[in-house]
């Protein structure tokens, strides 16, 4: 957990590109980019730019001219004809120089040009899959995403808790089918135990996701289906704490507690499936935002990302243990009385 | 799955009828639940001045829920204790069960068609395919009664209040509800979707997978 904390919020984003102006350039002028960076060194450094259309063709700029450690301009000799057939071209900017290495700004400036003939526009383009000279970082920094930026963190203490979540749920639900096979009150101390830190953690990561949405989609809350998935989980799970409640007969409470939450939580599993079809999601992996994987959680996210879901599951389990030695004390202290 | 001979048949037949019996003897709650809807409705009718379909959507399946709720509820608490232990001698448990399940599946069938006739009758008919539309009804009633009839056996178990039993049921029903909206709003033409039979293999799985969660844990609970 400490390492989670410390690794998570210490280690800095890889350099990355904010801004650009301005946004339009035509075809056959000098393009004068003004660019903001993040994290970067630009006025240290022999800084070089590139624009790049699609996955191969690129230009070079002519010189890169910094103005402070973050912002610098760019000058590029833009060709006539581009290798398009489309009027407006998106152009992706991309910079680099030997401290900040390569950063990437897709979709930054749009190219229009008068006339049309992609064979011409071949020509001044250079054409390649990769830039060799683009160097690439190894230093152990997270990765810049727009958007996003710093908030990329949140992947450790969100995305972990509900990874541990539904860990704690499945264990609890574990114990309430043992407990039905072979009834004891221990049993249903400790589903009762697991699931009530379950509910606990799905608190605080509707909470870590709300102020996140807040930062990267505008509100805190939106009708995004995860979010009302897990606010349904939570009614469940609420209402698995008032019947509970509500039953003083200890070995009838932890049957009907064990019976329903064993029901309940297949309806959840059903509703995994079916919310999705509802509506898009604006979570990874729905619609069209990428899944996690690829680019988006690469390694140095994953050095603290698994640790972290391991972190939260065994500090759940270790708050769960305590909840259940003190309710065990508590029977105790009762029957002694 | 259990088979059943014929004698055990003829018991579950016999649930049923007795089920049956007990509402036609009970007149003024069936008389309550019909006159419940209606009011309902009426109160809907007068609310919207103009029902777009959307909102017939919507409120058909809301009214619809919250009256299943109010009859499927008193499935477990209407006969008392003492009867529940003289069937306990007397039957399987997962006879007791599939009766009562049968049984509020075809009583909220009853009250769906009520329910479409009312409301249509006051405000508008929107369903432009009945086939579509009727098969629908007929998986989602399934699924709401086996969900409602279970965990009214559990509330019923526990003696527990109406406010309970809603707020165990509600969240549970939710996916079935969701996609019995969405087949409805297909049959109307609000939305077009390809996909209709998908959600239909959804519905049918979910009403697979409660009605036989159902079966499986009844037993445990009637134990109690």
């Amino acid at each position: 957990m400490l390492y989670t904390l410390i690794v998570g919020m210490g280690t800095p984003l890889k350099p990355g590109i904010l801004e650009v102006y301005p946004y339009n350039a035509q075809a056959g002028t000098q393009l004068r980019l003004k660019v903001k960076g993040y994290n970067s060194n630009y006025d240290q450094n022999e800084t070089t730019a590139w624009l790049k259309i699609d996955s191969s063709y690129y230009i070079q700029s002519r010189f890169c001219a910094s103005i402070t450690y973050d912002v610098m301009t760019a000058v590029f000799d833009i060709p006539e004809y581009l290798p398009s057939k489309d009027s407006i071209v998106q152009v992706n900017l991309i910079v680099s120089n030997d401290e900040d290495k390569g950063s990437i700004l897709p979709s930054a400036v749009f190219i229009k040009q008068n006339a049309i003939d992609s064979l011409k526009g071949l020509a001044p383009w250079s054409r390649s899959n990769t830039l060799e000279e683009v160097y690439t970082m190894e230093e152990f920094r997270f990765p810049y995403r727009n958007v996003i930026y710093e908030t990329v963190r949140n992947t450790f203490y969100h995305v972990a808790l509900w990874f541990a979540m539904f860990i704690l749920l499945i264990i609890s639900l574990v114990y309430n089918v043992g407990y039905l096979r072979s009834p004891s009150l221990e049993l249903d101390t400790k589903a009762y135990a697991f699931t009530a830190v379950a509910i606990l953690y799905g608190i605080l990561g509707l909470i870590t996701g709300s102020i996140w949405a807040k930062f990267a989609w505008g509100a805190f809350w939106t009708t995004d289906v995860k979010l009302n998935m897990t606010a349904v989980a939570m009614l469940i799970y609420f209402a698995y704490l008032v019947l509970r409640s509500s039953i003083p007969d200890l070995d009838r409470r932890a049957k009907l507690s064990a019976v329903y939450s064993i029901f309940a939580f297949f309806a959840l599993i059903a509703l995994v499936f079916i919310i999705p079809r509802m509506t898009d999601s604006l979570h990874p992996g729905n619609g069209g935002n990428p899944a996690f994987g690829g680019e988006d959680l690469d390694n140095t996210l994953r050095m603290v990302f698994y640790p972290s879901i391991i972190g939260f599951t065994l500090l759940g389990i270790w708050i769960a243990s305590l909840k259940i030695r003190i309710s065990n004390v508590a029977d105790k202290l009762q029957s002694q009385e | 799955m259990v088979r059943f001979s014929s004698v055990e048949l003829k018991q579950i037949l016999y649930l049923i009828a007795k089920d049956f019996s007990i509402e036609l003897r009970q007149k003024h709650a069936a008389a309550g639940i019909v006159l419940f809807l209606f009011t309902t409705v009426f109160v809907i009718y007068k609310s919207f001045n103009q029902l777009t379909q959307e909102t017939w959507n919507v409120m058909y399946w809301i009214i619809f829920l919250f009256v299943c709720l109010n009859s499927i509820l008193k499935s477990f608490v209407q006969e008392g204790r003492d009867r529940a232990i003289y069937y306990y001698t007397l039957f399987d448990p997962i006879k007791v069960i599939l009766s009562k399940i049968i049984y509020n599946f075809l009583f909220s069938l009853v009250l769906a068609v009520l329910l479409f006739g009312l409301l249509s009758f006051f405000t508008l008919n929107p369903i432009k395919d009945f086939t579509l539309f009727g098969s629908g009804l007929v998986l989602a009633c399934f699924g709401i009664s086996t969900i409602f009839t279970f965990v009214a056996a559990i509330s019923g178990l526990g003696h527990n209040n109406a406010t309970l039993m809603a707020v165990m049921a509600l969240p549970i029903v939710l996916p079935v509800l969701l996609l019995a909206i969405k087949i409805s709003a297909q049959a109307i033409g609000i939305i077009l979707d390809s996909s209709v039979d998908v959600d239909f293999m959804y519905l049918i799985g979910i009403d697979m997978l409660m009605f036989g969660l159902a079966i499986l844990l009844f037993p445990i609970l009637w134990r109690a």
